[in-house]
Formats: C-alpha cells, structure tokens, sequence
C-alpha cells in the first residue's frame, strides 16, 4: 500500500480497465490512471535492469546437477529481436516471433502483440523514465504498476495459430529459437531452470528442471530439427544417470522432449516411446512450441500440474489433460496446426 | 603311416583322399589318400562353390561372401580373384580342401587352379558330396602366420563404407556359427543394423562401421539400449529379456570413459545388459572356429556385458 501512495504522490496511480471486467492479454496495452483521474496509455519507463530483454543472474542461477560451469544467455527473446541503442528497447519486427515473453516480462504493461510483433511503446519526453525518477522511486512506480496488472488465464487460439506460424516459418535458428523458448517458458513459470551450454555433452540433460517446493525433476530434450529418435535415445541416458549418479528414483524424474511439431506419423516416434513405457515403465512426455506458446498466454494455470499429468504422446494417442484443453475450443483441425495431433 | 609323392602324371583318385593338412598359407593343403600318398590341393569345382557364395539362408538366392566383388567364376568354370581383393581370407577359410593361397606380402588371394582326375569329375552329385563330407581340413599353420592372416582381415575392413561393412560383419558371425539377418534399408520398424537369429534368444547387434567412428562411442551404447526396447516388444523375432544388446566396433573405447560408465549406468537403471565386440575379437572367435575348431556357445555372447 506505501508502494501505491508513492506512486501516487508521484503522480501516477496505475489502473488497467480490462482489470475490472476480466484480465489482460498479450494483445492489449496496459492503462493507468493518473491522480487527476485520467487514463493514460502504458509507456515504456526505460527500466535500469531491462527485465524485457534480459532476466537477471540471480533468475539464471539455477546450480541444478552442474556438471560444467554454465554461462546463461540471459536473453528473454528466444530470437534476440530486442536491442538497446541510446535508450528505450527497440524491437525488430522482422525478427520478432510474437511470442510474448516480452509482453510478460513487462513490469508496467508497455508491450502489447500487434499484427504478429511485439510492440513497444515509449514516450520520448521522458517524463516518466528512469532519468526523471531517483532509481528507488522508479522501482516503486514500476512495483506499483505491476501488482495491478493482471494476466489472462485464457488462451486466445486465434493468436496461438499465428504465433505457432511465425515460429513455423521464421529464418532464425530455430534450434536456439526453441531452446531459449522452453527455457524461458519456465523461468517466467516459476521452475528453476538448467539449460546447458550448446555442444555440452556431459551434462545430465539438455535442460533440467525443478520446483523449489517439489522434490521432483524434468529432464528436457529440445529438438527443432528432425532428430527426434536420438532425443529419446539422449533422454534415456540423461535418466540412467540421474538415478546412478543423483540418487533419484524414477518415480521423481519426468523426462520431456519438446520439439517444434508433433512428428510425422511415418517416423518411428510414437511406436518407440510406446515401446520405451511398456518395456521399462517409462513414460516420456512430448510438448510442442504451442504448449509453451499457450503457457505464457495464461500464466495462471499451474504448468507444474501439467507437466506432471499432461502432454504425453505416449503411445499411439496424444492426449491432453482436462484443465488444458479447456482453456481452448479446439477444433480438430486447429489441433493439426498447433502442432498437437501428428502430422499426417 | 609311410608317405611318398607320386611321380608326376600320374593322377591318385582324389575321391579316395581323406585328410588335408594346410600348414601355410603361401601353399595349398596336401592331401593324404588312403593309400598313403599325398599331393597338393588344387580346386575341386565344388557344385556349391563355398568359396563365392553361402547358402545358409536362402536355397535359390546365396549371398555373396566376398565383400570386396574380387572373386568370380572364370569362363573355364573355375572360381578366379580378382585384382580388388583384399586379403582378408574368407574365402580361403570357406574352401573346404584348403586351394586358395595367400603370400606374406601380398594382400590379393589365389586359387589354385583344378587338376582333378577324371574320375572325380565324372563322379554322381552325391558322390562329390560324400566326398566333401568326409574330407577333413586340418590347420597347422604357424602362429605368425596366423597373426599376418588375422592383421590382414583387420586391416580389410578399415576402409568399408557401412554399405561393405554391414555384410561382411554378418558373414563373419554366420562363419563362427551364429546365424543372422540383416535389416533391409529403409525399414522404418525394423532397422536393426543386424540380428543374431535363434529360435528363442535372437539378439540386436548395433555395428559401427570404421568410416562412421572407430571407437565404440556414446551414440552406439544408446542405440544399441533402444534396439533391446525394440526387439522385446516388437515381435520379430523372439528374445529373452535378460539378454544382451551387442554393439561391433573396429575398438573398444578407452577403460574408465563415459561409454563404460554409461553401460554400468544402464544395467543399474533398466536392467540391459550391453556388450561389445571389437573387430580383433571378433576376428579371433572366427579363427578359433575356423582354424582351431573351437564351437562358441550363444552364452558368450547373449551373457556379455562390456567389452567381450
């Protein structure tokens, strides 16, 4: 409440209108209210730390079963479209995905998703920035804004289909694209997150995962290209492993392959992992980049839940949990698009 | 028993020999007849031709044992080598009579063209084959010569493509008697690189052929645990589950590294046993049969784990 008042005093008392009727989403701006009762438009306060393009060492220092150091890119954009010139961000839409982490990461509600980019908006007379604000006052108006804005625990479907499209067809390095993508998806979720330097074969996974609070872990393998059976393959290591060397049990550990697209049926895929569960009771979960994609849509919902019951391609049926399909109306063909029945 | 050469022309019935002795490679076998008196082995024509093709999986359809394509049949019906050869001696161990030489120094076989009597040639089908399955090949050549044979079928498969290697792999376990199937490219549910067939405990074989990587790495052990997680639950053949998943490599890795800690890893976890065979080892069990008439059981093989 001190947080308000000082925002208060300083002229700014955040209000976001969607907040009373319903919640945010990635496609609208945020709106604050002023002392004097206007509704000013969400800018850009040109934060010192830049939480929209970088996250902090201390959100990157996950020491999970290390192996070898770790040098994190502490970059949010999984393709690297944010730059810093002079001053305020800059966003390349040539490059921008529209995938959101931008959008959520904004403490202040400055980015919304317009015509498949990420839009910032800024205020040149830099009433409002850091350089009119002692750095204590500015973490207090930006803290303040940010308790007031809230999330869509939906997901927009028509907007999944245009960002699964943009990361279907962007001429980025999809591998680190979806890398970055998995990896961040996690962190803004809540989980500490390990992803390994890229070429780094002795460690325990491409990425691992973990919950403060659950004596549990999720190893990843992350797969842009068409290596899927090998994924599995390093999954296999990556578990043999984890019980020999980290004295887990298999009970504890739920391995994850993300890739960009369910597989085609013709790759041997879903007969290898149905293979894998009944020959040694291991059931591999399959997420797509539209499961992450959908996840920093609605943040609300306990990703930790469904990762735990949820996504299996398991055998020959994909089947998603209750509380995620909910949140769409899917129609079975927009599941082929969004990557969550196999290619045919 | 006295033994004599045979003054020159005149031709002993070789039906009548029962024993061949091969004590070096640079000349045929002598062959003992029963009268006593010897003489050396030239090529018999055998109507199955061991020495091109082995018909152990198919009746109409033999699979060639030359990886190589240097031996063929000549326009004088005689079995003849050709300049690409090798030397990697596995038509000299086929040859039942011990007719195909080898010299120290070079590495393209010989056969040692017929000069059998007339009375063996004019002989029934069944005859010829009373004859073969009487007659004995006895090895007694010297050590070193065994180990330039066994370095020169080493050094053969150096240089194979895996399209060369896969084969010759298979002809070398069906020679140590271990029958076996390859994949066929392509099969999607079935690309196993090779199968050791047996009516109850067929096992998986990951091979690595010398041009993909030398060494038993990381990758094989990792293929060779989902070729085990295939082959169970599968049906193509039938397994014991408790069986090993073998890999063949041109050598093992170094002790201590990752692909042994990775196999220990594997037991301790899935309960998979994954063994390895290099090429030298191999190459010895199949001297061992050939030269030594040695029988490996399966055990030593679907009990592996680690290195053979």
């Amino acid at each position: 409440m001190k947080r308000v008042q000082r925002a208060a005093k300083a002229g700014l008392v955040p209000f976001n209108k969607k907040w009373i009727s319903g919640y945010r989403g990635l496609q609208e701006r945020g709106i604050w209210k002023t002392d004097s009762g206007n509704h000013i438009n969400a800018v850009c306060l040109d934060c010192p730390d830049s939480p929209c393009s970088r996250f902090t060492t201390q959100q990157l220092s996950s020491n999970l079963y290390i192996e070898v150091p770790l040098a994190p890119d502490p970059a949010v954009c999984p393709t690297n479209a944010i730059f810093h010139e002079d001053s305020f961000p800059i966003i390349d839409p040539d490059i921008c995905t529209a995938c959101g982490l931008c959008v959520m990461r904004c403490p202040v509600g400055a980015i919304e998703l317009i015509n498949n980019t990420a839009v910032l908006y800024t205020d040149h007379s830099e009433k409002l920035t850091r350089r009119a604000h002692e750095p204590s006052e500015h973490l207090n108006i930006r803290g303040s804004i940010a308790e007031s804005l809230c999330h869509s625990p939906r997901v927009d479907l028509e907007l999944l289909l245009t960002q699964i499209h943009a990361i279907r067809s962007t001429d980025q390095d999809k591998t680190a694209l979806l890398r970055l993508l998995t990896r961040n998806t996690f962190i803004i979720s809540g989980l500490r997150v390990r992803l390994t330097n890229p070429g780094d074969h002795n460690a325990l996974a491409e990425c691992v995962a973990d919950h403060p609070d659950i004596p549990h872990i999720y190893l990843f393998e992350i797969e842009a290209d068409m290596n899927i059976l090998d994924s599995i393959r390093r999954l296999l290591r990556s578990i043999a492993i984890a019980v020999n060397r980290y004295e887990l049990t298999l009970e504890n550990i739920t391995p994850v392959i993300v890739l960009t697209d369910l597989p085609n049926k013709r790759v041997d895929y879903y007969e290898v992992v149905a293979n894998i569960e009944d020959r040694l009771g291991i059931s591999i979960r399959t997420i797509t980049a539209s499961v992450l994609l959908a996840q920093i849509q609605s943040l609300n919902a306990t990703f930790i839940n469904r990762l735990q019951y949820g996504f299996q391609a398991s055998s020959r049926v994909i089947t998603l949990p209750e509380d995620f399909s909910s949140l769409y109306t899917i129609l079975p063909e927009d599941q082929q698009d969004l990557g969550l029945r196999p290619a045919k | 028993m006295r033994r004599f050469e045979r003054p020159s022309g005149e031709k002993p019935l070789i039906s009548s020999a029962r024993h061949a002795t091969r004590t070096t490679l640079i000349e045929s076998a002598e062959l003992l007849y029963e009268d006593g008196t010897v003489s050396s082995a030239t090529c018999l024509r055998c109507p199955d031709i061991p020495c091109i093709y082995t018909w152990e999986k198919n009746d109409t359809n033999p699979l060639d044992i030359c990886v190589f394509d240097a031996i063929v049949i000549s326009d004088i019906n005689v079995p003849k080598i050709l300049d690409t050869c090798a030397g990697c001696g596995l038509c000299i161990l086929r040859c039942p009579i011990g007719a195909i030489t080898l010299s120290p120094e070079s590495t393209i076989a010989e056969v040692q063209p017929p000069n059998i009597s007339k009375q063996f040639q004019e002989a029934s089908a069944e005859e010829q084959k009373d004859f073969f399955d009487k007659l004995t090949l006895t090895w007694k050549i010297s050590k070193r010569e065994r180990k330039q044979m066994s370095d020169k079928m080493i050094n053969a498969t150096f240089t194979l493509g895996h399209d060369k290697f896969y084969p010759m792999i298979s002809n070398i376990f069906s020679e140590i008697g271990f029958p076996n199937l390859r994949n066929n490219p392509g099969d999607t549910n079935n690309r196993i690189d090779l199968v050791l067939t047996h009516h109850q405990d067929s096992l998986p074989i990951e091979i690595k052929s010398p041009t993909e990587s030398a060494q038993v790495n990381v990758k094989s052990i990792l293929q060779a645990l989902e070729n085990k997680i295939i082959m169970d639950e599968r049906s193509f053949h039938s397994t014991l589950p408790d069986s090993s998943s073998l890999v063949v490599a041109l050598e093992y890795p170094p002790q201590r590294s990752d692909v042994s800690e990775l196999i220990d890893d594997i037991f301790k976890t899935y309960n998979i046993s994954i063994g390895l065979i290099s090429i030298p080892k191999l190459v010895k069990l199949l001297f061992q049969t050939r030269l030594d008439g040695i029988i490996h059981k399966r055990e030593i093989l679907s009990k592996l784990r680690g290195p053979l």
